[in-house]
């Protein structure tokens, strides 16, 4: 852990002058020695521009409003300070002085009549020779070098303590009217050496502590503010219109997830993880969360975007991802002006030879909410691609192929990519295996591009560019296996939750709480009236896809897992909204 | 004790006006007074004759006293007076006249040698509750050479202090019109070494001639403290005559400091028979401070106290000239005749002015009682009025002062006090 010092906030004025007097009355108190005829001002007070550096040794006490460690301290800065005082040159003037003040000193303090009688008795009355004769004296102190040990103390009450473990001075420089006479030069350079060693040690901590009573008795908000308001008032603002005039809140739905996740993991400090939620913005619906709302429902409409195995059975999966690819393109074409063509990857299943190939359309995920573990994910390597022309038949172990996908229609595709792990036995069977997850969604940073060499069957009608096969067979689990090995093959590593949900995919791990799940309602109600709102507006033959991004139907279990993950990481279960 | 001190002083015939300690009295006297600080009681006896004690209670912050013993080996008697017929104008600080070398030798003509060729006096004085102790002894060595010792001691009052002894040593010699002093210090080993010397013109050659004198005094002196190399000189020259239109004397001095380059210069003049003003001008060559200083003193004339006051000093009676001023010559009697006729015939006729003023003026003032006496003094430069008041009440002998500091907008009040005195 370090320290950002802004030094800055010293240069103050106020702050400056407030120094300048507790110095002065500090450095005046007690008894003025004989050799001063008057009061020590400081003319000039520079901070510098270099802060000290502190390293932390040990923290011994941390409170809301207390404080207490362990310090090295180091200066090696270009602080100065100007005083300004006068100096009795005449000498026998201070002999006389000296006996009087030698006599206060040494006895108690209410003989002093008795001893300036005393005094007074014994001086020799000089004739003019004790004339007064005052040098004003000006001292810079400069390149100060101080390293040492510290013990801060800090409570709001009490203010701030600050001992030096041992002497901090390493070198000064002294600068004075009489550098000119080598004597005397030489005479203040080794008096202030020795006398700034215990300034350090007995006068720094009082006056640390005067200011700090100050300056905390205000509240913490307010010293702080007072502090770092000049600079706040300098930069300048930076409103979202500026950056986009004509799309105010253009910001990609990605984008947007990924500032979620950002704003989550600032609140959380957690680096990763599956946060499932905005605790302090119940506006904000972050994919898991959504995901979560929607894998507890089984009555909205859009639950039609699950693919569950009946939807195979029953054939109804083209129409689900019709209605994924539709959105996608929306977005696409939403968030990207020029001809850039979407690329989807296509998985194909393995098939058996003479089978007119099965492609899979995978719309291809670039960006979750799992940003973090994306950028573990390296590129996919180039799959030797097979053109899928009918006449030629492809290879078996061939799991996966990219395709090109809507070569009419260019859009990128930036959705949760899921990989249908039909298996990797082709059957003509076009149902799944209910036991496994029927998709896996895997995010991907990249996909394998290819741009457009293997035409598709599709392309000759230019229509959508899926096909599916519908005779999958279901995948045994040594397929699955296989699956999984091929695909570590390809990238270096799985994301890990995508294995927890490869081998506990029979585990239920779907639970919501009761007061969750009426919440959760709440929450989806208020989703639902959205939606129809939006409906009324833009109206579609399907139905809208509401702005839950990256959703898809194989994200069920896991971002269920992955919700309930993340909330297994706060101490109690948070509400994930508290206002609906 | 200072009194007992001018007392013995007098007694034994040693001309204290002759140090070059002196030499600035006059302006002192009335610029730089001593303001009593808090309320002091003081009480002093002459026990025997040889002894005197004195015991003071002093009240600032805190109740202080002090008691001490005096024993002289001479009588006093001849000089020493209590408060009650004490002359003010010997305890008054006040101008001080320089004697002439005639005069002197009056003096020393009129010398009764005392019992013992070799006085000394011995003095000490113990503070209470702080148990400061000081102590002086004078001892006259020879004719001309006189010892004293000074010393100072205080116990160890806290456990980090230590006690300090001081002891002075002066050794001084006067002969004549000269005198010189050693001074040696235990106080960081201090040396000093003063010497004055006095030209005296002798202006009157008439057997009456008293205080006519002008007289130069130059002196110089040279210290050096051993232990913290301190040096310290100065030269000081005093003129000191009489005006010529009024008899009036004035003194003015002018004392340089050659080391800090300090230029000090003082004027003095007694301006009637119960004022005196003076000013004072410091310059400093090397830093430009200045300083300017003027002072007065007034006093107050009384009738003459209930006891015959003895004839202070042993010279020719004066003539009363104003007591017969409005009577015809004829009608005084035979003495007063055989007076006036002397003295008419004394007079120097080209000296007449003067000295007949002079003369004139110091007659009357010797004979003048005086009850009271008001300083004040204010200097520009530091912003401070200084004022002091000193008089006889009932056998008691009251000295009040006041320091007012008007360096700020609104004067302040600095130092007050007052003290009481009596002696018997």
């Amino acid at each position: 852990m370090s320290f950002k010092i802004n030094w800055n906030c010293i240069e103050k004025d106020s702050f400056i002058q407030y120094a300048k007097d507790t110095l002065n009355e500090a450095m005046n108190s007690g008894k003025k020695p004989n050799i001063l005829s008057d009061t020590i001002k400081i003319v000039d007070l520079n901070f510098g521009s270099i802060p000290p550096d502190f390293e932390i040794l040990e923290i011994g006490d941390l409170g809301s409003d207390r404080f207490r460690g362990i310090f090295k301290f180091n200066y090696f800065g270009d602080a100065s300070i100007t005083l300004t005082t006068k100096v009795s040159a005449s000498l026998l003037k201070n002999y006389n002085d000296n006996i009087t003040d030698d006599l206060v000193d040494s006895s108690d303090t209410a003989y002093e009549t008795s001893c300036r009688e005393l005094a007074g008795f014994i001086k020799p009355n000089f004739i003019v020779s004790d004339c007064d004769f005052d040098i004003p004296l000006h001292l810079t102190l400069s390149s100060i070098k101080m390293s040492s040990i510290i013990v801060v103390v800090f409570s709001v009450s009490k203010g701030l303590t600050l001992v030096f473990k041992n002497e901090p001075l390493e070198s000064i420089e002294v600068n004075s009217t009489f550098d000119k006479i080598k004597p005397i030069a030489r005479f203040l350079q080794e008096k202030i050496e020795t006398q700034i060693g215990e300034l350090f040690k007995e006068f720094l901590p009082s006056m640390l502590y005067k200011i700090s009573l100050e300056y905390t008795s205000q509240s913490f908000e307010q010293f702080h503010r007072s502090m770092v308001d000049d600079q706040e008032v300098e930069e300048p603002r930076v409103m979202l219109k500026d950056i986009d005039p004509d799309a105010l809140m253009g910001i990609s739905p990605g984008s947007l997830m990924r500032l979620t996740r950002l704003a989550s993991s600032r609140q959380t400090l957690a680096l990763g993880g599956e946060l499932s939620c905005d605790r302090m913005n119940s506006n904000i619906v972050t994919k898991a969360f959504a995901n979560a709302i929607i894998a507890s429902s089984n009555t909205f409409a859009f639950s039609r975007l699950h693919m569950s195995d009946s939807d195979f059975i029953r054939g109804e999966m083209g129409e689900k991802v019709s209605v994924i690819k539709e959105f996608q393109k929306k977005t696409f074409f939403k968030s990207t002006h020029d001809e850039v063509r979407p690329r989807r990857r296509v998985i194909k299943l393995h098939r058996k030879k003479k089978v007119e190939p099965e492609l899979v359309n995978v719309s291809e995920a670039a960006e979750t909410a799992e940003v973090p573990q994306v950028p573990q994910v390296p590129q996919i390597p180039q799959v030797p691609q097979v053109p899928l022309v009918p006449q030629e038949p492809l290879e078996e172990d061939d799991d996966t192929t990219v395709m090109e996908s809507d070569s009419s229609v260019e859009k990128k595709q930036r959705s949760m990519s899921c990989i249908y792990s039909g298996g990797s036995s082709v059957t003509s069977d076009a149902t799944l295996n209910e036991n496994q997850p029927e998709i896996i969604a895997i995010p991907m940073l990249r996909r394998t591009s290819r741009s457009g060499d293997s035409p598709t069957v599709d392309s000759h009608n230019g229509s959508t560019t899926y096909q599916i096969d519908e005779r999958h067979d279901h995948p045994t689990p040594e397929q699955l296996q296989q699956l999984q090995q091929q695909l570590q093959e390809q990238w270096i590593t799985l994301p890990a939750k995508l294995v927890q949900d490869i081998q506990a995919k029979s585990k239920n791990l779907f639970h919501i709480g009761k007061d969750e799940q009426q919440k959760i309602r709440k929450r989806i109600v208020k989703l639902d009236q959205l939606l129809s709102k939006k409906n009324a507006v833009k109206h579609d033959n399907s139905e809208r896809v509401p702005t839950i991004y990256g959703y898809s139907a194989g994200n069920r279990r896991k971002s269920g897992s992955n919700g309930l993950n993340g909330l297994n990481r706060f101490d109690t279960p948070p509400p994930p909204y508290t206002c609906f | 004790m200072d009194y007992v001190q001018k007392c013995f002083y007098d007694a034994s015939g040693w001309n204290d006006d002759l140090s070059y300690e002196q030499i600035l009295r006059t302006s002192n006297n009335l610029m730089h007074f001593p303001i009593p600080s808090g309320f002091k009681l003081s009480i002093s006896s002459k026990n025997t004759e040889y002894s005197y004690s004195s015991l003071t209670l002093s009240q600032l912050s805190r109740l202080t006293g002090s008691l001490s013993y005096l024993y002289s080996s001479i009588d006093l008697k001849n000089t020493y007076l209590g408060t009650a017929s004490l002359p003010l104008r010997l305890i008054l600080d006040d101008y001080r006249f320089v004697k002439s070398p005639q005069q002197q030798r009056l003096q020393d003509a009129h010398f009764t040698p005392t019992g013992q060729p070799r006085p000394c006096i011995l003095y000490g004085k113990m503070y209470f509750p702080s148990q400061f102790l000081e102590g002086m002894l004078i001892k006259r060595i020879s004719k001309n050479v006189q010892l004293m010792m000074k010393f100072i001691n205080t116990p160890k009052l806290r456990k980090l202090a230590n006690n300090s002894t001081i002891v002075t040593l002066y050794l001084q010699r006067q002969k004549g019109n000269s005198s010189t002093d050693f001074i040696f210090s235990s106080n960081e080993s201090l040396l000093g070494f003063r010497c004055l010397y006095k030209i005296g013109s002798d202006l009157s050659s008439s057997p009456g001639g008293i205080s006519d004198s002008t007289s130069l005094s130059l002196g110089f002196e040279l210290w050096f403290a051993l232990m913290s190399m301190s040096p310290g000189l100065s030269t000081a020259l005093r003129y000191s005559t009489h005006l010529s239109s009024s008899g009036k004397p004035l003194t003015m001095t002018l004392a340089l400091n050659p080391l800090l380059g300090t230029i000090e210069s003082t004027y003095a003049i007694k301006s009637g028979l119960n004022s005196t003003l003076s000013s004072k001008y410091t310059f400093n060559i090397y830093s430009y401070e200045s300083d300017l200083l003027f002072g007065f003193s007034l006093l107050r004339s009384s009738e003459p106290p209930n006891r015959a006051v003895p004839p202070k000093s042993p010279l020719p009676s004066t003539l009363p000239i104003t007591s017969s001023r409005h009577q015809p010559f004829k009608s005084l009697d035979e003495e007063t005749h055989h007076r006036l006729l002397t003295t008419f015939m004394g007079i120097n006729p080209g000296k007449l002015v003067t000295e007949n003023n002079a003369r004139h003026f110091m007659d009357t003032f010797n004979h003048l009682n005086f009850s009271s006496g008001l300083k004040c003094c204010a200097s520009i430069a530091k912003k401070d009025l200084n004022v002091a008041w000193e008089g006889r009440f009932k056998d008691l002998l009251i000295s009040s002062g006041l320091r007012i500091d008007c360096s700020e907008a609104i004067p302040k009040m600095g130092k007050y006090g007052i003290e009481i005195q009596y002696s018997s």
